[in-house]
């Protein structure tokens, strides 16, 4: 079921990013670092960079894993045209262990996030969204049997006429 | 993309923990096997360098 109601008409219109200009946007230019090695050290300032550094600690306290917060500094320099999305790849697991590396210098725990679960559990948010879905689905059922109920009141059965004029087969059902 | 980016570690990873092998490439032909791309070794010995460390700090402290 969608849980939104009602449609969205401020989204982009389908083929909207294909009118503009090829070669408008800073990721349909050639890339400006082509080796992994290039797109390692690009990154290294990241990581010497004191406010940043907190930042990336700070989203690591809260709980937030390793992999999405590299996943971001990828997508983040494939959007501003600094790398492709391959070489970006090819690097992450060495911004991972750099990661890593920060987080247990300054004493803070961390999850990488590279275990996939077996048993998932649903979040709070799927769980109150099955139960409000529970809940409209009751209301429906208990409007629906109101209704039956109201449509359909008990009525004496009809019995027959069996009075003098009535045919003699209508009676005996022949 | 992160499931890209996890396959990718996990891979990596699994590489550098499995025991050292024969990494000569034998060829019974006349056409040599593929060894490693010079990028993987790059990345295999970034991220052991970077092991090394942390494990050099983890025991000074």
């Amino acid at each position: 079921m969608n849980p939104r109601k009602e449609p969205i008409f401020d989204a982009p219109i389908p083929g909207q990013s294909l009118t503009g200009e090829l070669g408008s946007k800073p990721w349909e230019q050639p890339p400006k670092l082509v080796t992994v090695n290039e797109v390692i050290e690009s990154y290294m300032p990241v990581f010497e960079d004191k406010a940043m550094v907190s930042e990336i600690l700070n989203q690591l306290e809260s709980g937030i894993p390793i992999i999405p917060i590299v996943n971001i500094l990828i997508k983040a320099g494939v959007m501003d045209g600094d790398h492709t999305i391959d070489t970006g790849l090819l690097a992450a697991p060495v911004l991972i262990e750099m990661l890593i590396n920060v987080a247990e210098a300054s004493d803070v725990k961390y999850t990488v996030g590279n275990k996939i679960k077996k048993s998932v559990e649903p979040s709070m948010s799927a769980i109150a969204l099955a139960l409000r879905d529970f809940d409209v689905a009751s209301e429906e059922e208990t409007t629906l049997e109101e209704e039956i109920v109201e449509a359909s009141p008990m009525e004496p059965p009809v019995e027959p006429s069996m009075g003098l004029m009535t045919k003699r087969g209508e009676e005996d059902g022949i | 993309m992160s499931q890209h980016i996890i396959k990718m570690y996990n891979s990596i990873d699994a590489q550098i923990r499995k025991a050292p092998t024969d990494t000569s490439a034998k060829s019974n032909g006349l056409i040599p096997k593929r060894e490693n791309s010079d990028e993987d070794t790059d990345i295999i010995h970034y991220i052991k360098q970077l092991r090394k460390m942390r494990e050099g700090n983890n025991e000074s402290t």
